[in-house]
């Protein structure tokens, strides 16, 4: 699984790409959680590459929620699609995990 | 209807992924409604492997089957796991309880309850040492 990252300003966006299933929700929680104890204010993850997420992925997110909380810092997602979102709110994990509709927008509203 | 059986080992769920696909492609459904059995094939197959236990016997097999049936607006899609192994019900696990903040979230059960919200139709038999589990869903499609 590939990931990019960018800062903005004090929040670090991290960009997971392709699929964020079983086979790879160990290697996601390793970096959210290494972004997450990296990070100044925040880590805002951006779904606009993430094709696929399973409950397998929504571990990563989760760990990546508790891991924020525990550091003081925030941690949230945007830029979700259709699919990726109805996860996320069948799931209860927008409760969870704040959701904006982009980058620009999550900045706004967290600083 | 197309199947496939592959070895009751995790590291096989892209196999079965890589099969939905070129399926899919091949009964040309729309791309965007392959996220819910995409979804539905790795909750399933993964809980047919751990709960089954069938990592433990290299010749322990999952059977994956497909069908669709085509209407001139819609399409209904089947997908029918099974596996040999002690009976295990997936409908019968609780459903996960919803706690808003992350310290109180667990993940158990929440595979097949996605499963079961995504799709619409689940259903589970357990019939000669078999436990067959079946999704169904219609979409929107014109031929």
């Amino acid at each position: 699984m590939e990931f990019s990252t960018d800062q903005r300003g004090k929040f670090t966006v991290l960009s997971p790409h392709g699929r964020l299933g079983f086979d790879e929700a160990s290697e996601a929680q390793k970096v959210i959680e290494d972004q997450v104890q990296a990070c100044d204010m925040g880590v805002i993850v951006d779904c606009s590459e993430l094709r696929f997420l399973s409950s397998a992925g929504l571990r990563a997110f989760l760990l990546g929620a508790k891991a924020a909380q525990q550091r003081g810092v925030t941690f949230c997602a945007c830029n979700l699609d259709e699919n990726i979102k109805s996860v996320f709110t069948i799931s209860g994990f927008d409760r969870v995990v704040p959701l904006f509709t982009d980058t620009k927008d999550a900045i706004e509203r967290l600083q | 209807m197309a199947e496939i059986t592959l070895s009751g080992v995790t590291r096989n769920l892209s196999k079965a992924n890589e099969y939905l696909l070129g399926w899919w492609r091949d009964q040309r459904l729309s791309e965007d409604k392959r996220f819910d059995f995409e979804l539905a094939l790795e909750e399933l197959f993964i809980n047919a492997v751990t709960h089954g236990d069938l990592q433990r016997n290299a010749s322990q097999v999952v059977q994956i089957s497909l069908a669709v049936e085509k209407k001139p607006q819609t399409a209904t899609v089947s997908m029918r796991i099974s596996y040999e192994g002690p009976m295990f019900n997936p409908l019968t696990v609780a459903t996960p309880s919803i706690h808003p903040t992350a310290e109180k979230r667990s993940l158990g059960g929440l595979g097949i309850y996605l499963t079961v919200s995504l799709m619409d139709r689940v259903d589970h038999e357990f019939s000669d040492g078999l436990n067959i589990t079946s999704v169904t869903k219609t979409f929107d499609h014109a031929l």
